[in-house]
């Protein structure tokens, strides 16, 4: 392997990385504030990439493009606000189980509305001439938009980090982290709270989405595809944490790109090894909290 | 117990209001009964106590009060207001904070973050109660208001909890065996806090098992045995020892 | 009951009569659509054995379906034998696969055990997708060769009705042998199923296998039927099927999920080529179910008188309290305890260790740097009641659970009847005769109070091994003779999770007496009592010891139980026994009093607690 393979692996993995990292992220915040777990985590993100195709196809300037990102996220937030208020709620006293059952539900009702609404071809779309293109290294190449990829995820990382640690909001969410009952007892109004937390982590999933559709055919499918990867990488680093989320996508992201490199044909069988082994071996992951 | 605590104690009547009241009150686990009907009221400038051993039901209750335990019947009234219906959030609003037993704190954030993040009963004029004033009452906290909750000791987090109940701006604190598991020191200390909140107008309930410090500073009794109140009465009434011998004791 | 009962039989008369007929009925396209409703029948089956009859929620069921399918596939394509062959393999593979993904599985527990089952389905699914070779990857393998005799769509029908009639049969009679009420134990109550002496994990694994071994029998069939196998049939969503279809056909019957695979596979085949909505109502459905209906379609009757019950019954709590009855004016118990009232008689009991039926030595438990116990020596007498009490905090709880084999000892011993016992599990110790119940109750709801105390009965006897065999009847007359014992007999049929709370604290100590505990270790057994059911209680514990000769050791707090009742009493403080002796002579240890009461002096600064 030439060193310049070695780079075009190391940032296919790291850009890889980025978008698992975007949708493991609020896959992490809801599970460990809201103690929910979602499977239709990765059909928000579906959302927003046919948001997104719809978007960047009608506004096709520059600008048009970052604003399309930025509105197919918010809808997307939208929709989770709508979610969470409507159905979520009465599965927070439900057992973990039966809300992996409830959710996979949600999977086929929102595939169910993205086929009326969008129909069921694969939508293609491209992104601003700055960001397509590729860099030459050695004999191979990366493109710019990997770069991009994975800008936009450090950017948001930063961002989580200032909220969380930095704002009311986020001090609120640790709290809720550590202890939900203790915070209703403080007067916070922890309803609301889950709610801010779960569109956070929607509009998370649709941001991821939708700078996703470019680079990506967009078409259904893509949320079940998408979900598994997801909470292999929150298991991985630990479910609740969201530094478990940046490390388990890098470790997915890499262990991918590598993987494909090495046995092309069994790279995805790594992840969920691995996952089935940190399941096994130390459930909670590198960063998480056991279950409670 | 010290002198200084013994005047202080003696000190001025309740406000004839009741600032909390409770009635009928009943709660239980799945099919079992653990409050079967209690009734009382603290005034404001009053400490009231229920006394009782463990599975007598004073934890339930105060849980039911503060919301976060649902009850099966009773209501409760705060500043004569009707909290029953409410969630936890607004009976805080409303003006009534608790601290749970077990000294809990939100222990990966700091102290600091801990108080401030209280948000309680908005007053349009007057003492708000600030991270500031709650330095000047536990200076211990303000050296260590940049540490993690979770590395204080027991002592520490017991102040911190308090503190964070008087963030809230409340005019009702319930307590949950404030100082269990605390040393004789702090145990004082507490004391003399419980004193404090009362000069500064608040009606303070508290549960305990130790009756010594309780009955010492208490203005008002309850016995609380099987999840009902087995005698009212005044502090004073109530140190007389078969009492507590009965209710606490073996 | 019987009605229910005849009610089901007519149903299930109804459902073979009609699947039996269906191939005269229905149009070559329909008739295809009833064959694969059968196939999906034993899938749904298969799967409620580990949903509905052990509680384990499994997410890659898919996995054991698409290995049935691929063993008939790689065993006709490569020339390895015929499909018959094929179809005979198939559950052995599926056996071996549930034996080995359940162990693994099993490793993890509950949300965890879920998320392994989808990883490894997944895995599974990636390596079959990517095995070109072998399974024709994203194609799949096509044109299975099946025997002359299937290539006739009406034989194909009756074939697959047989096979699956058949294998449905032998597993309704699983579930009704005693090796199926020991896992609708443990799916009712996990942990005490435990303290009756099942190693659940065993009873877990060997369920998972069977389940596995269907389901691969399902996918053969489905390999032989439409003649392809293909890798997305072990895709993770496929898993979700037969939760779809127990969850809406109901999974508290036999056969509720076969009503639900029916449903779906038929809803399926009309809507799914024709309009765009079908995910959109599936969901929907589901939904629902999950949210409203937690015993599916089936459980909708049930749901709804529940519903207007709760309406008529706002005065509930007053009710519950008022049931008080008030002290008889005769308050003497009407069993003498041996050796309560006199005090000579205790000098006795306690200085004979050799009556000891449980000894610990020297036990200590830490969590971290604190020691819950910190070196506590029991003796408790067989044939006695013996009390430790304490304040909070003291270690009680902990020490039960070193006594009962949930927490092992970091130093110590325990000998129980003359055997070291110190490490041993809970199964184990109950097997030997230490029966715990807890404060928080632990009956099996959904069962009957007459199939609670059975299954505890069958636990002690090892029955619940047997596969085969109905359960109904069996040990009758010691079942309602434990009932008679703690004043039962008249609820024997109620459903337990109805039963008021000192009824099933009742039924708890009866589990206990089945499972012939001969050392009761009972955790405050009068908590949320009123003062009329812990009277009853006291009455119930006298009654037991006196005529069972058992021991009972528990915990209080209520004074007036441990002086009623208990002969010993043992005194804990901070992880350290302080007294010992008789109530009386406990009463009066100024220790004691000081750590209960506390001292006045412990209020200045500088005394150590």
């Amino acid at each position: 392997m030439t060193p310049a393979t070695f780079l075009t692996i190391l940032i296919s993995g790291l850009s890889g990385a980025a978008l698992l990292f975007l949708v493991g992220a609020g896959l992490s915040l809801v599970f460990g504030a809201l103690r929910l777990i979602n499977m239709a985590h990765g059909s928000l993100y579906m959302v927003g990439a046919f948001i997104a195709v719809v978007l960047i196809g009608a506004l096709t300037s520059a600008f048009g493009f970052a604003a399309a990102i930025v509105l197919a996220s918010v809808a997307v937030g939208a929709l989770g606000g709508l979610i969470e208020v409507a159905v979520l709620r009465r599965l927070y006293k439900r057992d973990h189980l039966m809300q992996l059952v409830a959710t996979f539900a949600l999977i086929l009702i929102i595939d169910g509305l993205v086929r009326v609404i969008f129909g069921t071809n694969f939508h293609r779309v491209s992104a601003p001439a700055a960001l397509t293109g590729s860099i030459g290294i050695g004999n191979s190449s990366i493109s710019v938009y990997q770069l991009f990829l994975m800008a936009v995820a450090g950017t948001v990382a930063g961002l989580l980090w200032v909220l969380v640690f930095r704002t009311r909001l986020g001090r609120s969410i640790r709290a809720a982290v550590a202890d939900p009952e203790l915070l209703r007892l403080a007067g916070v109004n922890v309803p609301l709270l889950f709610t801010t937390v779960f569109v956070i982590g929607a509009l998370l999933a649709g941001l991821a989405g939708a700078v996703i559709a470019p680079y990506q055919t967009v078409s259904l499918g893509i949320d079940v595809d998408i979900v598994v990867e997801a909470f292999a990488v929150t298991i991985i680093g630990g479910l609740g944490s969201l530094r478990g989320a940046f490390l388990g996508a890098i470790v997915v992201g890499l262990v991918q790109s590598f993987g494909i490199y090495a046995a092309p044909q069994y790279a995805q069988a790594f992840i969920f090894g691995v996952m089935a082994i940190v399941l096994i071996v130390r459930p909670s992951g590198f960063f998480g909290q056991p279950e409670r | 117990m010290s002198s200084a605590l013994a005047e202080r104690a003696a000190a001025p009547l309740a406000d004839p209001a009741a600032e909390l009241e409770v009635d009928g009150l009943v709660a239980g686990y799945g099919k079992s009964i653990v409050v079967a009907g209690i009734s009382f009221d603290v005034a404001g400038r009053e400490i009231a106590v229920l006394l009782g051993r463990n599975g007598a039901g004073k934890t339930t209750t105060l849980r039911s009060i503060a919301g976060v335990h649902p009850p099966r019947a009773g209501s409760v009234r705060v500043g004569g207001v009707d909290i029953t219906a409410r969630l936890p959030y607004q009976r805080v609003r409303a003006g009534m904070a608790m601290v749970p037993s077990g000294a809990r704190a939100f222990g990966s954030l700091s102290v600091e973050e801990n108080l401030s993040l209280v948000s309680g009963r908005r007053l349009v004029d007057g003492e708000q109660w600030t991270t500031e004033r709650v330095y000047e009452l536990f200076p211990k906290l303000r050296r260590l208001r940049a540490s993690a909750a979770g590395s204080l000791s027991g002592g520490e987090r017991q102040m911190l909890a308090v503190g964070r109940a008087l963030m809230a701006n409340p005019t009702v604190i319930m307590l949950d065996e404030p100082t269990e598991g605390l040393a004789p020191v702090i145990v004082q200390a507490i004391a003399e806090l419980l004193l404090t909140l009362r000069s500064a107008g608040i009606a303070v309930l508290l549960a305990e098992q130790n009756h010594h410090m309780a009955l010492r500073v208490a203005d008002r009794c309850y016995f609380i045995e099987k999840g009902r109140i087995a005698f009212t009465g005044s502090a004073a009434d109530a140190r007389e020892s078969t009492l507590v011998r009965r209710f606490l004791g073996v | 009951m019987s009605r229910t009962v005849g009610r089901r039989g007519g149903a299930a008369a109804v459902l073979l009569v009609a699947l039996a007929t269906a191939p005269l009925m229905l149009n070559r396209g329909d008739q295809y659509t009833a064959g694969l409703a059968v196939i999906a029948i034993l899938f749904a089956l298969s799967y409620n054995l580990l949903l509905g009859g052990t509680g384990m929620v499994s997410f890659g069921h898919a996995a054991f379906y698409g290995l049935g399918a691929f063993t008939v596939a790689l065993v006709t394509t490569k020339a390895l034998g015929n499909a018959t062959e094929g179809l005979i393999l198939a559950p052995v593979i599926g056996a071996v696969g549930g034996l080995v993904i359940g162990a693994l599985c099993l490793r993890a527990v509950r949300l965890y055990f879920a998320l392994l089952t989808l990883a490894v389905s997944q895995l599974l699914y990636v390596v079959a997708f990517e095995s070109y070779s072998l399974t024709g990857g994203d194609n799949g393998i096509h044109g299975i060769p099946v025997p002359d005799f299937l290539n006739d769509p009406t034989t194909s029908y009756y074939f697959v009705f047989a096979v699956v009639a058949v294998l449905a049969a032998v597993l309704y009679l699983v579930t009704r042998s005693p090796f199926g009420a020991a896992l609708a134990g443990i799916r009712e109550n996990r942990q005490r199923a435990a303290f009756v002496g099942l190693s659940v994990k065993r009873y877990e694994l060997a369920a998972f296998t069977i389940a596995g071994s269907l389901a691969a029998v399902a996918g053969a069939l489905y390999a032989v039927y439409d003649q392809q196998a293909y890798a997305g049939l072990l895709y993770w969503t496929q898993s979700g099927i037969p939760v779809i279809m127990v969850l809406i056909g109901g999974m508290r019957t036999f056969l509720g999920p076969a009503y639900g695979a029916l449903f779906y596979t038929v809803l399926a085949s009309k809507v799914q080529n024709t309009t765009i909505y079908w995910d959109l109502i599936i969901g929907a459905i589901l939904l629902a179910v999950v949210l409203a209906l937690p015993d599916g379609l089936a459980g909708l009757p049930a749901r709804v008188r529940a519903l207007v019950a709760r309406y008529r019954s706002s005065d509930d709590a007053r009710l519950l309290i008022a049931d008080d009855v008030p002290p008889q004016p005769d308050d003497a118990p009407l069993i003498q305890m041996p050796g309560i009232a006199t005090a000579g008689n205790n000098a006795e009991h306690a200085a004979t260790p050799a009556g000891a039926i449980l000894e610990a030595h020297g036990l200590v438990k830490r969590f971290g740097g604190l020691a819950a116990v910190d070196g506590v020596d029991l003796d408790v007498v067989r044939g006695t009641v013996h009390a430790v009490i304490g304040p909070n905090g003291a270690g009680k709880s902990t020490l039960f659970s070193l006594l009962t084999g949930q927490l092992r000892p970091d130093h110590g011993t325990v000998i129980f009847d003359g055997a070291d016992v110190t490490g041993a599990p809970p199964h184990r110790l109950a097997r030997r005769g230490i029966g715990r119940s807890f404060q928080t109750t632990a009956v099996f709801p959904g069962l009957s109070v007459q199939e609670n105390v059975r299954l505890a009965v069958m636990g002690a006897h090892a029955t619940t091994r047997q596969p085969f065999g109905t359960v109904s009847r069996r040990y009758q007359s010691e079942v309602e003779r434990t009932l008679e014992l703690v004043g039962l007999g008249d609820h024997a049929r109620v459903r337990a999770g109805e039963l008021s709370h000192g009824d099933q604290r009742a039924l708890e100590l009866a589990i206990s007496l089945a499972v012939k505990a001969r050392l009761l270790v009972l955790d405050e057994p009068t908590a949320g009592m009123s003062p009329y059911e812990t009277r009853r209680t006291m009455e119930m514990l006298r009654r037991v010891i006196v005529r069972e000769g058992m021991t009972l050791l528990i915990t209080e707090h209520d004074m007036e139980v441990v002086f009623g009742v208990a002969q010993r009493v043992t005194v804990m403080a901070e992880g350290r026994v302080i007294a010992e002796g008789t109530p009386e002579d406990v009463r009066a240890d100024t220790e004691v009093v000081r750590v209960y009461l506390g001292d006045e002096s412990l209020l200045a600064a500088g005394v150590s607690r």
